[in-house]
């Protein structure tokens, strides 16, 4: 992905228009990765008994995060409550929290419009490109600048996860049963699955989560695949914070999570 | 409550979350960090989140389709988690795996 650092100062006249089409072309070869898992999304849209097409499309925009969409449409086809569901969808996304507070310095001076916007373009690529890792934390940019490559960046993303999921829902109807095309939605997850996991307190909270979610499978509302999350988030962070199995030092956590991060969007879609 | 209504209540609320999770510090608290054992927790949000996710599909069946015999999912699975381990490239492993898959449900797994 390439990287526009820009000198100090006001920006000249018609630059930020740059950075803004720098910003679209970085984020090009994470949207392409994106597409079939869109598409995918479709598919288990229309799938669905429970979810119609329209609803499950319209989660691309109100949610607006793979994975969780994913979990969602799961949890109401088997009958879980809104609880459930946006439980779920909180458990999943939690890790914005961790992106937001990595960008919030970055942007502290950017007006509150920025801000709202942002926020709601703030998915795992969008913070790919635009963490504090790519430039060690130090950026030069104009803040004009900064917010120009931001919202470029977001510009790819979110047109081809709405028309990727649009395009799943329409060509759902020619895909046969007997395909069982849909085994591929667990493949993903298992990409995302490796790609988070990398280090000793990840595998147990991996193993715990799966358990628990196989023993409490026929648990009403979901409630297998939270307990399983939650308890494998506790075990995890517990080990975490005793030093066992993880690297030591907060210093070294954080470039360390974040070149994940990077790894993790660069390689894969992961909306999530 | 309908279902239909259920489903974009759900969306709706869901997306709200999401929405709130994106601003916390972006848009609201500003750059205070979260107290440090919650942020590291947070970490493993993803791995537990997503094995609790594959496990039920891989070694029950899927909610989605009539489940036979679920030995092609599970060696695929078990493919693609080692494919994936050695080669993280998120296209290879859905393009292998559900060749792999496929070639297993062919050779009648």
């Amino acid at each position: 992905m390439e990287r526009t650092v820009e000198m100090p100062g006001r920006p000249e006249a018609g630059s930020t228009a740059r950075v803004f089409l720098s910003g679209v072309r970085a984020a090009l070869s994470l949207a392409v990765p994106a597409l079939p898992i869109g598409v995918l999304l479709g598919f288990a849209i229309r799938e669905s008994a429970v979810v119609s097409n329209l609803a499950g499309w319209s989660s691309s925009w109100l949610v607006f995060a793979g994975a969780a969409q994913f979990a969602a449409i799961e949890l109401l086809d088997q009958g879980a409550g809104v609880f459930a569901v946006v439980a779920a969808v909180f458990m999943i996304n939690a890790r914005h929290l961790m992106y937001s507070a990595a960008l919030s310095g970055r942007y502290r001076s950017a007006p509150t419009w920025f801000k709202v916007v942002g926020s709601y373009f703030l998915i795992d690529q969008v913070f790919a490109l635009n963490g504090d890792h790519i430039s060690s934390g130090r950026d030069d940019r104009h803040i004009s600048h900064r917010m120009a490559y931001y919202l470029g960046s977001a510009l790819p993303m979110a047109s081809v996860w709405l028309v990727g999921v649009a395009s799943g829902i329409g060509l759902g109807q020619f895909i046969p049963a007997s395909w069982e095309i849909e085994f591929a939605i667990p493949l993903m997850f298992l990409g995302l699955l490796i790609l988070s996991t990398s280090n000793l307190p990840g595998v147990v909270a991996a193993v715990i989560g799966a358990s628990v979610a196989v023993v409490g499978r026929d648990w009403p509302s979901g409630s297998g695949l939270l307990t399983g999350a939650v308890l494998g988030v506790v075990v995890a962070g517990t080990m975490d914070w005793y030093g066992v199995g993880s690297s030591p030092g907060p210093d070294e956590q954080q470039p360390a999570s974040a070149g994940e991060d990077g790894r993790q969007a660069e390689n894969s879609e992961c909306q999530s | 409550m309908s279902t239909e209504t259920t489903v974009w209540l759900a969306f709706v609320l869901g997306g709200i979350v999401t929405y709130l999770q994106r601003a916390s510090f972006f848009l609201i608290i500003g750059d205070r960090a979260l107290p440090d054992p919650i942020r590291r927790a947070l970490r493993y949000v993803a791995p537990a989140a997503f094995a609790a996710i594959v496990a039920p599909r891989v070694l029950d069946g899927f909610s989605l389709s009539e489940v036979t015999a679920p030995d092609a999912r599970l060696l695929a699975v078990v493919f693609g988690g080692v494919l994936m381990w050695r080669i993280p490239r998120m296209p290879l492993l859905l393009v292998a795996g559900m060749a792999v898959f496929w070639l297993l449900r062919w050779v009648g797994l």
